[in-house]
């Protein structure tokens, strides 16, 4: 049992991953105390991806610490952290597509919208959770080990804090405006991975507009609860 | 002699097949897979459930009460302990996987731990850099070539593979507990060791509850990732979808081919691939051939080729 619950300590990560586009603070900054509207002097697009890791989580786990009520899991300040620090760095549309897979070509426009919003909600509300937990673990970003032409990278991170390590990944694309989040691994688990299969059943038992009223379900039944806590 | 027809009834032919091969997502873990992988699924539930059941009316609420009466530091000492305890398998099995210089850290780490940190109550070493490793004998035995068998649900204990079940009773044999010759005391002290672990999980448990849609998929699937994480001792081998996804995203078939059907009635079509969607469009997960046979009168076959 308690095997089972170490491996659900990942879920803290995603959205500490997803939320803060890695808590990246290289190795041991508990002491800086950089200004809270900490933004790089590079523009997002021009820098490398373990730069931009690293930055996103600077800011992030900044305005965390800086803000008590996060702390204490305000989901809307959450959502607003996360939409203007994070947002701008994920590639949502991929990340939903890879979870849906062989899906989401039958998918109408409207459907594929629908499902990107609903899953999107979904791991915001996962997000308030995980962020109002973070105390004060530090983020060590580990050297990019990739060629420089690859349009696909993968930035390893390690959050360290109370308790053992946690591997924290980061898979990033090229893209025109710059290098963009679409996969985040905890403790070994890929995110879309893991949601594939149960996206899968769901859509072979109900159909995608079925996986749809799922999801959007859950995401109502989860506000309710963030708001009466 | 073939010629394009209409279909105009569904007894007869079609006028054309027009076959869209497109490569499913591989590592995508579709229904074949699932099932590969987890043949006792409805077994697994039943125990998952029972699971559930226990650690919500047994387990969590001890473990509430208990993280409610123990100060944090505390718990992490106990936690410390145990895991101090638990280095010195790692130890074996690290050297036993040929593992040289993550045996050295582990090593390292028990004697640093057991002097300075007080018998392991403080975890001194991860401070000065040494971290753990997390080996046990289902991963010795992965990496000397078992495979993984299936997912199993273990009652009270969780998520398993076959191999990880056939090691169990060694994993579990190195833990404080074995330290005491009471049974009552080795009782008490295996009940403190999984309070203090259940206790310092109270809330990653309450996220896994809100993340998933079906708890049961969510953890297997996360599980047997997370496994192969650490047998390979966190850089698995990837299996990422590539192009394919940036096709499906711009709305192109990646590959087509047309088959003429001759008109003709027809009793029963039948294409030979178990992949089909409907009967124009289907997905492939490797190269086969695709075969059409229309009744026994006449039969069509296209490779479909590999594709990046």
């Amino acid at each position: 049992m308690t095997a089972m619950l170490k491996r659900s300590r990942h879920l803290v990560l995603w959205s500490c991953a997803l939320a803060s586009a890695g808590l990246a603070a290289p190795g041991l900054t508990l002491a800086e105390t950089a200004p809270a509207t900490a933004v790089a002097t590079v523009p997002a697009t021009q820098q490398t991806p373990d730069a931009l890791i690293r930055t996103l989580s600077t800011n992030v786990l900044e305005a965390v610490r800086k803000d008590k009520t996060i702390q204490a899991g305000d989901a809307r300040k959450v959502e607003s952290l996360v939409n203007t620090q994070i947002m701008p760095y994920v590639n949502f549309q991929r990340m939903t597509a890879s979870a849906v897979g062989r899906y989401w070509r039958q998918a109408t426009p409207d459907q594929q919208k629908r499902l990107q919003q609903e899953f999107k909600s979904l791991l915001l509300y996962t997000y308030s959770g995980a962020v109002s937990q973070i105390r004060d673990q530090t983020v060590d970003v580990k050297p990019l080990r990739a060629n420089p032409q690859d349009e696909k990278v993968i930035v390893r991170t390690q959050i360290r804090g109370r308790g053992d390590p946690i591997q924290l990944d980061y898979r990033l694309e090229k893209t025109p405006e710059g290098w963009k989040i679409y996969d985040v691994n905890v403790l070994g688990a890929w995110l879309v991975q893991s949601y594939q299969t149960t996206f899968a059943q769901d859509i072979s038992a109900v159909g995608i507009d079925g996986l749809i009223t799922r999801l959007s379900d859950r995401n109502k039944q989860l506000a309710t609860k963030k708001a009466g806590a | 002699m073939t010629s394009v027809a209409c279909v105009k009834r569904s007894r007869l032919a079609w006028a054309s097949l027009c076959l869209l091969g497109a490569m499913a997502l591989p590592g995508c873990a579709t229904d074949p897979n699932a099932l590969a992988i987890d043949p006792y699924e409805a077994t697994n539930r039943r125990i998952f459930s029972f699971n559930e059941g226990l650690d919500a009316n047994v387990l969590k609420p001890a473990a509430k009460a208990y993280d409610a009466v123990v100060p944090d530091p505390v718990e992490e000492a106990v936690a410390n302990f145990t895991n101090n305890i638990k280095d010195v398998w790692s130890l074996t099995n690290l050297i036993l996987q040929g593992q040289g210089a993550g045996a050295l850290e582990e090593f390292m780490r028990i004697g640093v731990n057991t002097t300075f940190g007080m018998a392991g109550f403080v975890d001194v070493a991860t401070s000065m850099g040494l971290d753990r490793h997390n080996e046990d004998l289902g991963q010795t035995l992965a990496v000397w070539g078992a495979p993984d068998g299936a997912y199993l649900v273990l009652p009270v204990f969780g998520p398993s593979t076959t191999r990880d079940t056939v090691a169990f009773p060694a994993d579990q044999y190195v833990v404080p507990a074995s330290l005491f010759r009471e049974p009552r005391d080795a009782n008490a002290a295996r009940a403190v060791q999984v309070l203090n672990a259940r206790a310092q999980l109270l809330e990653a448990s309450e996220l896994l509850e809100d993340a998933a849609l079906d708890k049961y998929a969510f953890v297997r699937d996360a599980y047997l990732q997370r496994r192969r994480n650490q047998i390979y001792n966190g850089e698995p081998p990837e299996v990422e979808p590539t192009d394919d996804l940036d096709a499906s995203l711009r709305g192109a078939p990646l590959w087509t081919a047309r088959i003429d059907v001759p008109l003709m009635k027809v009793q029963r079509t039948q294409i030979s691939s178990n992949r089909v969607v409907d009967q124009s469009r289907f997905f492939v997960d490797q190269p086969e051939p695709v075969s059409v046979q229309l009744d026994d009168t006449w039969s069509a076959q296209v490779d479909v080729p590999t594709l990046p």
